[in-house]
């Protein structure tokens, strides 16, 4: 099968390994994986602040990007960037054809812990992790796009991993986009209580599908000294982990 | 003014709405909106809904008893009247407990004129009967034109209510549907569900903030 | 006595200073929790399948309801009228205060008992009538906490969330002459006291109303305490303020909104009280006030109806459940809101009531985590209402036919710009490519070991966003070689081998 990976801006430009991670992932389930540089951010940051004129020309490069690729799905390792190819539609107005195309698209993007469950099927992914992780629910793949099972039972599948779940896994970790630097002590308030949380599960890791979640978590973590690291769950996956008394010992 | 103002807002949400319907369209009326999900309870038989009946009061606090006929029914209230140190009782008019009291009195004790608010203040307790219960949530339903218990059935600290038992009807929907007389609604229909209470203190509970600090419920009927 | 507001204005401000309160914080948090898993408890208890059924049902009931509001609003003051009550209608807050006000004069009233009711809050009723000379008494106990301390309340269901037993009974002491240790029995004892004495003396109740039925003309108020059934049931006149979203159609649609009212926003099956009125009463020897009047209050609330998005925040029925899951309320509490209506409905609601221009940071005050959508029993969109109000303050729209035109904040140019930059930036490929690589080059000023930590943070500060997320986390910087970069380089010719090409020259 043949699909689009679209990395997000995010993991394209700070967190690299996570992309390298979900293209070893989707090629061990046996997917063709293709990726488009002239994709580069998927417009969240300015509609979510809301200005949509500077959104609109992202959900069109975007759009047409897909449209070029003749892959069968658009995979994206971020529930977030994946919520926010479904509210494309909004972008456009009745009767616009950008309309149309962008619903075409939303129906085929998916979430890459969605997609290996829901649409391959495959929740062993041959991943080892001796570790001891815990998993933080990233509202908008979790609210948006009803992800809850998904990276569990993928995660339930990795060899000598130990997942432990924290106290209010799907309470919110205070980022959402501008708003950590718009109102950076309440974002900061937020984010201690999942801190707290992470702390009380003793994790090597704190695991997520969102790179957003995943800096705001880790920012903060590593502020206060804690030495929990953060990683995203494609990492996991792809085996790409080292245990923790290895890298302590490195 | 309020006539002015009675077009005026009128006219703005007609407007609003024509826009809209011009718009994206409007939903259908409420007719269109089909029948409200059925509670498993309208299923159940009068024994299992005194039972549900009791499974929801009964952890906040309100005592149930079972008797048979209104005799004993009766007996229990002056019982529990009793027991509970009531000085002063006020009773509703209901045509059930018109010897209720006369007994009491014999014992020594003061009626109530259910109307008279200042008096009620000083009332120990109040009884009156229930037109219904509902199973789904353990309530009372009071209906206001039946019987003169609007306030003796708040302001008193202590509250004995008597319940018919083929009166436990299975959920708040048959309630109120059963409380309109061709489609009238009576002029107050209190619905009750435990004692009153609060928690807007550190949400600590407190009970009998303003209205009763007891309810019983005594059910009867053979 | 009755306080003012924070400045809406001001939401980083006020949510600041909130912060910096830990007393306020624990209240806020043993609450909160409490509530969530109360609720939580409710919906299991009853069948979480059978709870999402009802929550839809409510819904279409309350979009049918909207969408024809004139007719059933129409049809039930008729039904009101034709039972005896007398109906008037206001524009504006202020006119209703002074409806109100008249009313109270025409009754001889001197003191006013009222249960609780937002909408009136929302008018600032209780100021209104004591500068005519009343004495408005709060009833509930929390709001008359508030009422003794001349606060306001900051949250819609437990007025006094934000107070601690011992600043109550520091407070009951110097107002009532109460033990200053005394718990919270006896301090609800006490207000008891004061409270019966009030009711007995009242001329004139105002309550707010939770449902009005357009069948029967009755309206529906909840509650716990009992001082809603005092208010409605002694005085001679009883004055009930509702908004004009409150009408259902038919009384056994009550049903279906009792049912997810109370389990939404204090976990209860149902509250202690309801009462159900309708009309006066007819019989002189019955319980029960002699006049009942309704006024019917706008306030802006028609304006929201034109659209789809901003029609559905009628839809609420004020439950309450969607401050207590709200990670920011969780926070920062009610007051720092600014308006009576606070949490995610009220960052939603206050702008469309007071102007986006005034209120333009509400709608930001939420980090759009969805869940206040998740546990609303009318499942009111709030984030997508926050993404179209975001996107009226950066747009400089008001809601149309509002009176705030004049009001409009200049546009936050500084943001605006940004964005611009940021948009011209990831228009293009070759921009975005060379624009990181200038960024990559610029980080080393303040990125070591791949972070900006401590020491880098001192330098962002020069740069505002992101000294403003340095301040208290650190920040993975930008890696040395981006995905693209190593897709170009190896991970797309891995591909190529797998279908046995070799890689060619071009680059798509
Ligand atoms: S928006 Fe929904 S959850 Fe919030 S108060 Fe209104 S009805 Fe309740």
């Amino acid at each position: 099968m043949r699909v689009a990976l679209y990395v997000t801006c995010l993991v394209d430009q700070v967190w690299p390994s996570v992309g390298e991670a979900a293209v070893r992932v989707l090629r061990s389930a046996g997917c063709e994986v293709d990726f488009d540089p002239r994709a580069t951010c998927c417009g969240q940051p300015a509609y979510n602040t809301g200005y949509h004129d500077q959104a609109r020309p992202q959900a069109r490069q975007w759009i047409e990007s897909f449209e070029h690729s003749g892959a069968e799905w658009a995979v994206l390792p971020s529930g977030s960037c994946a919520a926010m190819v479904h509210h494309y539609p909004r972008l456009f107005e009745r009767g616009d054809p950008w309309r149309g195309r962008a619903e075409a698209f939303a129906e085929r993007a998916k979430e890459l812990c969605g997609f290996l469950v829901d649409v391959l099927g495959v929740d062993d992914l041959g991943a080892r992790c001796p570790a001891r992780v815990t998993w933080h629910d990233a509202c908008h793949g979790l609210r948006e796009l009803g992800l809850r099972d998904e990276p569990r039972r993928l995660l339930g599948k990795v060899a000598d991993l130990e997942l432990i779940e924290m106290e209010g896994a799907d309470q919110c970790c205070g980022f959402g986009g501008t708003f950590s630097v718009k109102y950076p002590e309440l974002s900061t308030a937020i984010v201690d209580r999942k801190c707290e949380s992470v702390a009380a599960t003793d994790a090597d890791y704190v695991v997520s599908g969102d790179v957003s979640c995943l800096m705001q978590i880790e920012g903060r973590l590593r502020r206060i000294g804690s030495t929990t690291r953060a990683v995203h769950v494609a990492e996991v996956l792809a085996g790409m982990v080292p245990a923790r008394q290895q890298e302590t010992s490195a | 003014m309020s006539r002015a103002a009675r077009e005026t807002i009128l006219g703005a949400i007609r407007k609003r709405l024509r826009e809209a319907r011009l718009g994206e369209g409007l939903p259908e009326d409420r007719d269109a909106v089909g029948p409200a999900p059925r509670h498993r309870l309208l299923d159940a038989d009068a024994e299992q809904l005194l039972t549900a009946f009791r499974a929801r009061i009964e952890p906040l606090g309100v005592l149930v008893h079972e008797v048979g006929g209104l005799d004993e029914a009766l007996e229990l209230v002056r019982a529990r009247l009793r027991d509970a140190g009531a000085r002063t009782v006020a009773c509703s008019d209901a045509a059930a407990l018109s010897d209720l009291l006369s007994r009491e009195l014999e014992a020594g004790f003061q009626a109530v004129d259910p109307g008279d608010s200042e008096a009620l203040f000083g009332a120990d307790a109040g009884v009156c009967c229930a037109q219904a219960g509902i199973a789904e949530t353990g309530s009372l339903v009071l209906d206001a034109d039946r019987e003169r218990h609007r306030l003796v059935s708040l302001i008193p600290p202590l509250h004995i209510a008597l319940l018919h038992r083929d009166r436990v009807v299975p959920d708040l929907a048959t309630a109120l549907r059963d409380a309109l007389t061709e489609g009238r609604a009576p002029t107050a229909l209190t619905l009750i569900t435990g004692p009153s209470r609060t928690a807007d203190i550190e949400l600590k509970l407190v009970v009998g903030v303003h209205g009763p600090k007891a309810l019983e419920i005594v059910v009867h009927g053979d | 006595m009755s306080g003012s507001q924070l400045p809406v204005e001001r939401f980083d401000a006020n949510a600041r200073d909130a912060l910096g309160d830990p007393v306020l914080r624990g209240a806020l948090r043993r609450a909160t929790d409490l509530f969530g898993e109360r609720r939580r408890a409710a919906i299991d208890d009853v069948g979480a399948d059978d709870f999402e059924a009802l929550r839809d049902h409510a819904r279409a009931i309350k979009d049918a309801t909207l969408a024809h509001l004139d007719v059933h609003l129409e049809r039930f003051v008729a039904q009101a009228e034709a039972r005896g009550a007398k109906v008037h209608w206001a524009r504006t807050g202020d006119e209703a205060c002074e409806l109100l006000a008249g009313l109270c004069a025409g009754a001889g009233a001197k003191t006013v008992v009222k249960s609780k009711s937002m909408t009136t809050e929302e008018i600032e009723l209780g100021a209104a009538l004591e500068a005519h000379g009343l004495r408005s008494i709060e009833t509930d106990l929390g709001e008359w906490i508030i009422q003794q301390a001349g606060e306001v309340p900051s949250h819609i269901i437990v007025p006094a969330i934000h107070k601690t037993k011992a600043q109550i009974a520091a407070l009951f002491a110097d107002k009532l002459g109460t033990d200053p240790e005394a718990d919270e029995k006896a301090l609800t004892a006490a207000a008891r006291d004061v409270l019966r004495r009030e009711f007995a003396a009242a001329e004139v109740g105002i309550s707010g109303v939770n449902f009005a039925v357009a069948e029967t003309g009755s309206i529906l108020i909840l509650e716990n305490e009992g001082n809603a059934r005092f208010t409605t049931s002694l005085p001679k006149v009883h004055i009930a303020v509702m908004g004009i979203e409150k009408v259902v159609p038919r009384f056994e649609d009550l049903a279906v909104f009792l049912k997810l009212l109370p389990r939404s926003g204090t976990g209860q099956h149902l509250t202690s009280y309801q009462s159900i009125l309708t009309g006066p009463k007819q019989d002189p020897s019955a319980d029960g006030p002699e006049e009942l009047h309704i006024v019917v209050l706008d306030n802006g609330r028609s304006r929201f109806l034109d659209q789809a998005v901003t029609r559905a925040s009628l839809a609420c029925i004020r439950c309450g459940a969607c401050l207590n899951a709200c990670p920011v309320y969780q926070q920062v509490g009610g007051h720092a809101y600014g308006s009576v209506y606070p949490g995610p409905i009220g960052a939603v609601i206050t702008p469309q009531l007071v102007g986006v221009g005034k209120a333009s940071q509400l709608p930001y005050a939420s980090s759009l985590c969805g869940a206040c959508r998740e546990v609303c029993p009318v499942r009111i969109d709030i984030p997508a209402l926050l993404l179209h109000l975001r996107q009226e303050v950066t747009e400089g729209h008001e809601p149309s036919g509002s009176p705030f035109g004049a009001q409009r904040r200049p546009a936050k140019r500084g943001e605006r710009l940004g964005f611009r930059l940021w948009s011209f930036g990831v228009r293009g490929r070759l921009r975005y490519e060379w624009g990181s690589a200038l960024a990559r080059f610029g980080q080393r000023l303040v990125v070591r070991g791949g972070y900006v930590g401590k020491v880098g943070a001192l330098l962002s500060r020069l740069a505002p966003p992101l000294g403003a997320w340095t301040g208290t986390r650190d920040l993975r910087g930008l890696a040395p070689r981006s995905f693209r970069a190593r897709w170009r380089q190896e991970l797309r010719h891995q591909e190529l081998r797998r279908q046995g090409l070799t890689p060619s020259g071009g680059e798509r």
